[in-house]
């Protein structure tokens, strides 16, 4: 009996070693992105962040960093999509929420600051 | 050999918590960044840039409002993007002018693409007056009373307009507000003129010109 419950434990934790193991790999890639955004070099984090989409379509992640570097570039409509993708995988992750907020304040912002001023 | 046992069922399962956390923890990085700004055009696609005369909603005795606008614009223009900026006398006649694309572009002799800055401003001086609590400053800074004050108000408003000189359409338009109070009753109006117009550039050219803007960004490892 315990040689059947160690048996099971450690059957277990391959499973759960070789899910790492793939979650690692988009992790890396995840990773390398976030390295070159740090480093400046944005076509190359949104290259790595595209790839891991390609091959894992869910990952909240890899859809928040795009937005980011979309919004970095300039392609406002590109941002909004990812943004909000993101949020469909991820609703609670607060990390997205802010960015987005961000991402929508700053568009508002220009709006409100127009319309103030034609009110004075 | 039971106590062996059972502590390595307890070891399995600590191994296992571990597991189990990193797959739940999610981790992030901050980044600072430059975030790109929607501007609504660059200078870069016009050959020439002009600033003609703008249409003056009042007039203040003494103080050419228009002459003003126009010398100062032009050389804060030429001075923040490096390029030759001319003037160019235009009689406006009223608010309605600036939409009609056929009188601007048939204004520009020559055919290459220019910009025509032009718009609206109504600059105004008032007096106000108005009793306040105050301390009584030099008698006992502990006390307060009720004291009559009287400051200087100068508001200057500018509806701004950028016209594409080959076809006439605006391609920018914004109204602009800006009004400050003065404690010295004699303050002129050039002075406030060139506080309100320099608090008004620095709204303009980060609307027209400002690319970008650093920012705080969250980015998501897992």
């Amino acid at each position: 009996m315990s040689i059947k419950i160690n048996a099971l434990w450690t059957l277990l934790i391959l499973l759960l070693f070789m899910t790492q193991c793939a979650v690692h790999h988009t992790e890396s890639q995840i990773q390398f992105g976030i390295e070159a955004a740090q480093h400046d070099l944005w076509d190359e984090a949104i290259f790595r962040w595209e790839k891991v989409i390609q091959s894992n379509p869910n990952s909240a992640a890899a859809h928040n960093n795009l937005a980011v570097a979309y919004e970095r570039k300039g392609d406002f409509k590109k941002a909004e999509m990812e943004y909000e993708k993101a949020l469909q995988l991820s609703p609670k992750d607060e990390q997205i929420q802010s960015n987005y907020q961000k991402f929508k304040e700053k568009i508002t912002a220009k709006k409100k600051e127009e319309i103030s001023d034609e009110k004075k | 050999m039971k106590k062996n046992k059972f502590f390595i069922n307890k070891i399995f399962l600590l191994i296992l918590l571990f597991f189990v956390y990193s797959c739940g923890s999610i981790s992030y990085v901050e980044i600072k960044t430059d975030i790109a700004k929607k501007i609504p055009f660059s200078f870069e696609q016009f050959d020439e840039i002009m600033i003609t005369d703008f249409l003056p909603e009042n007039e203040i005795p003494d103080f050419d409002i228009n002459k003003e606008m126009k010398d100062y614009f032009a050389q804060e223009i030429e001075v923040k993007t490096k390029r030759k900026v001319s003037t160019k006398k235009i009689p406006l006649e009223d608010e309605q002018i600036f939409k009609n694309k056929q009188f601007w572009a048939n204004i520009s002799e020559k055919d290459e693409k220019g910009i025509f800055i032009t718009g609206s401003v109504e600059y105004k001086k008032e007096v106000r007056k108005a009793l306040v609590r105050d301390k009584r400053k030099f008698e006992d800074p502990f006390t307060y009373e009720d004291q009559f004050i009287q400051r200087k108000m100068f508001s200057l408003a500018l509806d701004l307009y950028f016209i594409n000189s080959q076809t006439g359409e605006i391609i920018y338009q914004r109204k602009f507000n800006e009004s400050k109070s003065y404690e010295n009753p004699n303050q002129t109006a050039y002075f406030a003129f060139y506080d309100l117009i320099y608090s008004m550039k620095q709204k303009i050219f980060l609307d027209v010109l400002t690319e970008k803007q650093p920012q705080e960004r969250y980015l998501i490892i897992k």
